[in-house]
């Protein structure tokens, strides 16, 4: 059995706004989430931008949410509301099929946040350890699920009643391309009806921010204020983190239709590589990138030359941008096919979302699909002779774009592609 | 190879690294000999007379982890990734020369660990301890502070801190040391993870997506937060009976003592097995993963969930050879499974045992270990009992005690719970080409 997986609902919180519609437009006006940041109570930590959400917003939109109130990880909040909003989108009924809807989601680093640390600290200033035991407790009593990395898929399973499979997967950068890979491959072959896929990450925290910059991956230049997130231009320095979770609703197109549901796009293919290389740095020949995209289009059963765009990985960090432009042309040369290709970075706008990138940029590429816009990518100024193809500079383009891929590259090598199709019955 | 017909799937190497030692065969054995791998609770940075037992890997066996990772790799990985390394070289081992000969870009990588992250305890506890030794009156109002500078010191802080803090560290580390480039996906969800992880890598070698797949657990519940959650939502036994803590089922169980470990498994298409020429161990017909959370989902619903997945490969509970409980030892848990096991098996007279007793709550690795231990019990037909269970809890459920049942057992379903509640399970049977 093969059937064709269609896009019928989409939910985002993000900095751009707190859901797809508003991040949408944010994208293809051109409007960057990226601004001055500071973890709390700290004026000097060198990483001084961010994408963040904003927090007065949410709690404005969702402060009568009990369940979104209660403790639980940053992530986990975008995640349960970005999930709310893809369902109430595609008008999905999750009660009336028993285990043929499920759920498959990417989160990264558990959040080890500076607040979990204040709990060890007793009333008299001191920290111990028999106050945490005590304090976490207080947080929740009744099971283990907080902060743990499952917490995500365990959360949206229960407050929607999906009890197909739960899967939560933990591919760093492309973890939530691999979540809606794989859920387009269980929709296809039939495990189940629909899916609910995406991811949400926040390492907006002290610890894992910390270590990323011990890393060296986000940038901590002061040179471009709000537009240092440069994707493949010369003067990028690192990425530029951010946060918020996004999700979509997979559907086989025969259950689609028979509920008259709304189709924004057909997810056509998806592909997934390891560079086997280093841990630290993509193999220099993009090779495992070119792998990803190469699957993915056959997978869906696409030629390169009928690619229009590519939702790049454009992390702006110094090493991913010239090899993925040269994946990119590994996988398009037969007839320079790249030079025809318009390539958006959309970290420009949204920061990177680690974990959760893939879901809002498939989101853009569906949308872009569907709707005929190209985001931009922004702070392209000096472009590096590296990165030689069309980034679709400063401002959005309008064009019809009939398949599109997104790709998303993680830590240690690991690589994720997925291919959108115009919906045509 | 690309087909919709359903290929036979089998293991032809296995590799573990357990509380037990290394290989599936030092887990047999001390099942068969009811002899514990649970030891008093070490770290060396958590101190508690609260978490009092767990199932360490010994440390030479960490030892032979960390050698068997090449130095250069070494300071991105953990003991948990070093450990799936090493079984991952095992289990090659066991899959024969011929096995090398399958391109890199055609063999899959499917992972489940756990929350073992460096950044989520060895940073957590070296921040505390700064923040310890700080005697001014200011420590709480400025801990963030304190943990900011202890973090950000870089001379006692690993730089690749992150690194190894993501969770698809052994995704990574195996690829670059094992030459991995196919397919992949990574999975965290307890021993779910390690259910995920099968069902993808069946799927892939199902649809051509790759020509083998190994498939891998590891992990390790020594995370200081996780214990610390795990303690206070009473998962943890309080360790009265020693290493014989876990009382699976057992009217005195009072909870669960969690573990640590790897294991590795070689996947691959039957007919590719035997042209290659390698053994074919077991087949593994598929796996099933539910939440169980909500008040909708019960012991019926995970037992018929157990029965859709028997059906699905043309079986009925009664004519499994036995079955591997979960048998975690907690008072909800076990409950919950007495309850799923008569739904499921009725007056079938299926034997039902549990490895829990000996190794513990293992997470992403714990299912894996119960498949590496199919191919035993189809060669010894027999089934060791529930350590430290005397009378069966349930009249209708034929739970092994006192001494292991002596019957042929060409088909294996194991029960797996996680904390988490999700609820799964895992179908294996004897290969047809053995």
């Amino acid at each position: 059995m093969t059937r064709r997986v269609v896009v019928t609902g989409l939910g985002a919180v993000c900095g751009l706004g707190l859901d797809w519609q508003t991040m949408w437009d944010g994208l293809c006006q051109g409007r960057s989430a990226i601004r001055a940041w500071q973890l709390p109570g700290i004026d000097d930590f060198p990483v001084r931008y961010a994408a963040p959400v904003d927090d007065e917003a949410f709690a404005e939109r969702y402060g009568a949410d009990e369940e979104l109130n209660r403790p639980m990880e940053r992530r986990a909040r975008f995640g349960l509301a970005a999930a709310g909003q893809a369902l109430a989108d595609a008008g999905l009924d999750t009660s009336g099929a028993p285990g043929r809807i499920g759920t498959a989601v990417g989160s990264g680093v558990p959040e080890r946040d500076t607040h979990e640390l204040l709990l060890a600290v007793g009333d008299d200033g001191r920290p111990s350890w028999q106050t945490l035991l005590a304090r976490r407790a207080g947080l929740d009593p009744a099971s283990g699920l907080l902060c743990t990395n499952d917490a995500l898929a365990a959360s949206i399973a229960v407050r929607h009643r999906l009890r197909g499979p739960a899967l939560n997967f933990s591919t760093a950068c492309a973890g939530a391309a691999h979540a809606i890979g794989h859920g387009l491959r269980m929709i296809r072959r039939g495990e189940v009806d629909a899916m609910l896929v995406g991811g949400a990450d926040s390492v907006l925290n002290l610890p894992t921010m910390t270590g990323l910059h011990l890393l060296g991956a986000p940038s901590t230049s002061e040179l471009f204020g709000d537009r240092l997130c440069r994707a493949f231009d010369r003067d990028r320095s690192g990425l530029v983190a951010g946060e918020g979770a996004a999700m979509l609703v997979l559907e086989s197109e025969e259950s689609a239709r028979r509920r008259g549901a709304r189709i924004h796009a057909e997810l056509a293919g998806f592909g997934s590589s390891l560079d086997a290389h280093q841990v630290t740095a993509p193999h220099p020949e993009g090779k495992g990138a070119a792998l990803a995209m190469s699957r993915a289009l056959a997978d869906a059963g696409v030629a390169p030359e009928q690619v229009d765009c590519i939702n790049a990985h454009g992390t702006s960090t110094p090493l991913n941008d010239p090899i993925e432009t040269r994946a990119i042309k590994d996988v398009f040369a037969s007839g320079e096919h790249y030079r025809k290709l318009a390539v958006t970075a959309n970290k420009t706008m949204l920061g990177h979302l680690i974990a959760a990138a893939g879901a809002p940029e498939l989101i853009a590429t569906v949308l872009s699909v569907r709707d005929g816009v190209i985001p931009p990518t922004l702070n392209l100024e000096n472009p590096d002779p590296a990165c030689d193809l069309d980034y679709v500079p400063d401002e959005a383009r309008y064009q019809e774009v009939s398949v599109a891929v997104s790709n998303s590259f993680g830590f240690g090598g690991l690589n994720a592609s997925l291919v959108v199709r115009g919906y045509v019955h | 190879m690309c087909t919709d017909i359903p290929d036979e799937i089998v293991v032809t190497g296995i590799g573990a690294v357990l509380p037990t030692g290394r290989g599936p065969g030092a887990l047999w054995t001390a099942w068969r000999e009811t002899r514990p791998a649970l030891s008093p609770y070490r770290d060396p940075y958590v101190r508690s007379r609260r978490i009092t037992h767990f199932g360490h890997v010994p440390d030479e066996l960490q030892k032979q982890g960390r050698d068997s990772v090449p130095h250069k790799l070494r300071k991105f990985g953990t003991p948990f990734t070093f450990n799936a390394v090493l079984a991952v070289q095992d289990a090659r081992r066991q899959a024969g020369e011929s096995w090398e000969a399958i391109p890199e870009e055609r063999r899959g990588l499917y992972v489940a660990q756990d929350d073992s992250t460096d950044l989520s305890a060895a940073a957590f506890t070296k921040a505390l301890d700064r923040a310890r030794t700080d005697t001014s009156a200011q420590v709480g109002a400025d801990l963030q502070r304190v943990v900011a500078e202890a973090f950000g010191n870089a001379a006692t802080f690993n730089p690749f801190t992150v690194i190894r803090a993501l969770n698809n560290n052994t995704l990574a580390l195996v690829s670059i040391a094992e030459r991995f480039r196919g397919d992949c996906a990574a999975f965290v969800q307890d021993a779910g993870a390690a259910l995920g992880a099968l069902e993808r890598a069946l799927f892939s070698l199902r649809h051509g997506h790759c020509d083998t797949a190994m498939v891998v657990g590891a992990g390790s519940y020594n995370e200081a937060l996780k214990l610390a959650g795990l303690y206070r939502a009473g998962q943890l036994s309080a360790g009265g009976h020693g290493r014989d803590s876990v009382r699976s089922f057992a009217p005195d169980r009072d909870g669960t003592v969690v573990g640590e470990g790897a294991v590795a498994l070689v996947l691959e298409r039957a007919e590719d097995a035997v042209a290659r020429g390698a053994r074919p161990l077991v087949e593994v017909l598929g796996t099933r993963l539910r939440p169980a959370l909500d008040g909708g989902v019960g012991p019926a619903d995970l037992a018929e969930s157990a029965r859709a997945l028997l059906a699905a490969h043309g079986m009925t509970p009664d004519v499994l050879g036995a079955v591997l409980a979960d048998g975690k030892g907690t008072v909800h848990h076990d409950a919950v499974e007495i309850e799923l096991l008569r739904t499921l098996l009725k007056d079938s007279r299926v034997p039902v045992s549990s490895v829990r007793p000996i190794v513990g709550t293992l997470g992403a690795a714990g299912p894996l270990a119960e498949l590496a231990l199919a191919p035993e019990l189809f060669a010894a037909g027999e089934l060791p009992p529930i350590a430290h269970l005397s009378g069966s809890p349930d009249e209708g459920t034929d739970f092994v005690t006192g001494s292991a049942r002596k019957r042929r057992i060409d088909s294996v379903l194991s029960l797996h719970s996680t904390f988490n509640g999700f609820a799964g399970a895992l179908l294996a049977r004897r290969p047809h080409t053995i």
